[in-house]
């Protein structure tokens, strides 16, 4: 469903994104993992046809993100780190136009009531965007990837600035959308939520890909039977981290 | 093409929809929603009540032989106007465009051309505000010039609106393909950003220089008329030469120049138009690569906010501790001093460049007509000198005043809690701002008087009075700023430039008009230094107490 393929962006002197390549199948969760300027959104902003990358391909559903742009975005859902919306409309209206640009405004009418209320956002339906906090505007870029039938979404750090009721509901969320055969790539920070969450998880440092695998893997691949993927995580990262070592399911 | 459509028109709805919502915020839409229908509707009156009101100038209009180079130049001031941002980024995209509009599957293509008839809808504007200000005179210049041809003026003034959409339309799109090409985050923007400048900018240069030596060679009317005919003028400025054409073709009778004209525009409307569709795969990469930072960069410079441009700056690592901030650094003061401590300390942090860039600026104005003078000795030389002055001063206050109390607003949770009066916060503020004019007055006193000896009157009068415009000047942008203190808000902020200029006028007319005396009276301009001090400084302290008066009550959560 989503093929990543020697991905590099490059911006004058420095090299954001180097040669990554994953892919992932229907139904699965994966957890792409990094410290700060690791490359992730950028890998994220480059799979979502935002960023133009420099090298290599991006396939969503078997389209190119690039020479066929509208087909690929088609069955692609983005949910930014901190969502910018569009002020000044209302709720409601900003969930139309995303159906609109995708195509979707019956199914989005049809679903409206119940993807307001899924988000606690009924209250809000007219409410203009420039209004809300922090919180709902999370909450409403959550609804928004969800107002057309994606197959492939993408979630930078989905669960900062949300309640934990919202986060739970999102958890939810992602796991029925899993479940309903939807490929998911999440960025965070959050390591037990990951650990939880994720099926496989991928980590990136420098741009580069370092590790991937199911956490068991990633366990075997460090020589920390038994830990936690904080501590695995913080070993492949530091400085001093495995970098010789031939990457797990690379 | 209808999801941006529904996009634009419910935003814009909203916005006049939230606009009703508050007091100020209906004080200003109403105020200019009321400009503009004025100045929209006194064009439509009836003629009989426009001509009782008015008499119409009586132009005689010179030789036809003179229209083609006069149109020429018009169209040339204009694509100069046009051209001038050619290598802006012309994004333009909001954070929201990026995180929600481009991972969508509308077409980049379909964004593009969106945007571009928005940008050409929005550059048609341009002459019609110049028109709709000027209208009066322009329609008897209108009406003037084409007297001579009563019975082609339909035709002409047909011509010129068609020539004169085809330009803007052929600078929006050339905008587009030369931005998108030199804004690429690729390795060849750098390449591409030198060959599109020399292309343009060589040309440009050698324009320049050519009319310039001409020009000094023989200031003359028909010298200038030859300049405009000549064939590098014509070959420079394809555009202008082209909308010329259409322009005289039914004045002359020449059907096939007109068409060659349009022929001209139409390919480089084309040409354009396909490299930048060709680029259009950069588009959306451009306004995400280049983060929000423009884009917060370009909406602080909406408001004037020029402090938070450089804090912005700043957090990017682009600002540099320098010798005279580190030295300000290192001082002392005390009590109310910390206030003028740490307005030198920004000063110098944030608005030294700007200093760096008016004083020059301020300063050659100052001498040019000095320079220029042909006859040596006061008069019309001292006049102009003096209004150079107060030119430059008007140019560096605005510019450090507006941003500097943008940022009193912001700060009001730093700056209230300390142990001073409002009043004292805002003197303290007033004194910071009027250093850098008062610097510059100084040093156009003594060039003045190192040109022309004759004019020290002049220049001992501008030592005094010109600080106490800055004064003046600085306290009416204070006490509109607090006055209207949303600067998010676009209405209330045209609403303040507009106050603000209308309050310029009104409180530096009383010393204008003793000024004006003492001349028309031909006594020496010294007389005028204490009247025009105590007036000034007299409103001064009005509008600082009033200043301080709403400061003390200013709730930025409001």
């Amino acid at each position: 469903m989503l093929q990543v393929h020697r991905l590099v962006k490059q911006y004058k002197n420095f090299r954001a994104v180097d040669d990554l390549s994953f892919s992932m199948g229907a139904g699965e969760i994966v957890g792409l993992l990094g410290p700060n300027g690791a490359g992730k959104t950028t890998a994220l902003r480059c799979i979502a046809g935002i960023l133009r990358a420099t090298d290599g391909s991006v396939l969503i559903n078997g389209h190119d993100v690039v020479a066929d742009q509208a087909r690929a975005k088609a069955g692609l859902a983005f949910v930014p780190e901190v969502p910018s919306l569009y002020e000044l409309l209302t709720v409601d209206e900003h969930m139309k136009f995303v159906a609109m640009c995708f195509d979707t405004v019956d199914v989005y009418e049809r679903n409206r009531d119940e993807l307001l209320a899924r988000y606690s956002l009924t209250d809000k339906k007219d409410a203009l965007v420039a209004t809300l906090s922090k919180g709902m505007r999370q909450k409403l870029s959550v609804a928004c990837a969800l107002v057309h039938n994606a197959n492939v979404m993408l979630f930078d750090e989905p669960l900062i600035g949300i309640d934990p009721e919202g986060a739970r509901e999102l958890k939810d969320e992602i796991q029925r959308a899993r479940d309903g055969g939807a490929s998911i790539l999440i960025s965070t920070h959050l390591l037990d939520t990951a650990e939880k969450l994720c099926d496989r998880v991928l980590i990136m440092r420098r741009g580069q890909k370092i590790a991937e695998g199911t956490l068991e893997q990633l366990r075997n691949f460090s020589g920390m039977e038994g830990r936690s993927l904080e501590d695995i995580f913080l070993m492949l990262t530091s400085e001093h981290g495995n970098e010789a070592t031939p990457l797990p399911n690379a | 093409m209808k999801p941006l459509l529904y996009l634009t028109l419910r935003s814009t709805f909203n916005g006049i929809k939230r606009a009703l919502t508050s007091g100020r915020r209906l004080i200003s839409l109403l105020f200019v929603a009321g400009y503009y229908l004025m100045m929209f509707v006194r064009p439509f009156e009836s003629p009989s009540r426009v001509s009782s009101r008015m008499s119409r100038p009586v132009v005689s209009f010179p030789d036809p032989a003179l229209l083609d180079p006069l149109i020429f130049t018009g169209f040339v001031v204009l694509t100069v106007l046009l051209s001038a941002g050619v290598f802006g980024y012309k994004g333009g995209f909001r954070p929201a465009d990026v995180d929600v509009l481009f991972p969508t599957p509308v077409s980049a293509k379909v964004v593009m051309v969106f945007r571009l008839i928005r940008d050409y809808l929005l550059t048609l504007l341009m002459p019609l505000f110049f028109a709709v200000l000027g209208w009066r005179g322009t329609t008897a210049g209108i009406n003037a010039l084409f007297r001579n041809f009563p019975e082609h003026g339909g035709y002409i003034t047909r011509a010129a609106m068609v020539s004169w959409l085809l330009v803007a339309l052929a600078w929006v799109a050339v905008g587009y393909a030369a931005s998108l090409f030199v804004n690429r985050s690729d390795l060849r923007s750098d390449r591409n950003r030198l060959l599109i400048g020399l292309i343009i900018g060589v040309p440009v240069l050698l324009v320049a220089g050519y009319v310039t030596i001409r020009l000094r060679a023989d200031f003359s009317w028909e010298n200038a008329r030859a300049i405009a005919e000549a064939p590098l003028m014509r070959f420079v400025f394809p555009t202008a030469t082209a909308a010329t054409m259409i322009v005289m073709a039914p004045i002359t009778g020449s059907l096939v120049s007109g068409g060659f004209g349009l022929l001209i525009l139409v390919t480089i409307i084309a040409i354009a138009m396909k490299v930048a569709l060709g680029q259009v795969g950069w588009m959306y990469d451009q306004a995400a690569a280049r983060g929000f930072d423009t884009v917060n960069i370009r909406a602080l410079q909406r408001k004037g906010d020029t402090l938070g441009m450089l804090a912005q700056q700043a957090r990017q690592g682009k600002l540099k501790q320098g010798r005279v901030t580190r030295w300000i650094a290192g001082r002392r003061a005390k009590g109310a001093g910390a206030l003028l401590w740490k307005e030198a300390l920004l000063q110098a942090r944030t608005s030294l460049w700007q200093f760096v860039v008016f004083a020059p600026i301020a300063l050659l104005l100052v001498a040019l007509p000095l320079y220029a003078a042909e006859e040596k000795g006061r008069g019309t030389t001292g006049i102009l000198f003096l209004v150079m002055q107060a030119f430059g001063v008007f140019t560096v206050s605005m510019s450090t005043a507006q941003s500097g109390f943008i940022e009193l607003l912001r700060r009001v949770d730093v700056l209230k809690p300390l142990p001073f009066r409002p009043m004292t916060i805002v003197l303290g503020e007033i004194a910071g701002k009027v250093v850098g004019p008062t610097l510059i007055v100084l040093m156009g006193c003594i060039l003045g008087v190192a040109l022309q000896p004759e004019i020290w009157p002049e220049a001992v009068t501008a030592m005094f009075i010109m600080p106490a415009l800055a004064i003046l000047l600085v306290s009416m942008v204070l006490m509109v700023t607090v006055l209207f203190p949303d600067v998010d808000d676009p209405a209330q902020r045209g609403f303040r430039n507009l106050i603000t200029l209308f309050g310029f006028a009104l409180t530096v007319l009383p010393g204008l008009g003793v000024l004006v005396l003492v001349y028309a009276f031909k006594l020496n301009p010294m007389i005028t230094i204490v009247p025009i001090l105590l007036i000034n400084l007299g409103i001064s302290v009005g509008l600082a107490m009033i200043s301080g008066n709403l400061y003390s009550s200013y709730n930025p959560s409001e």
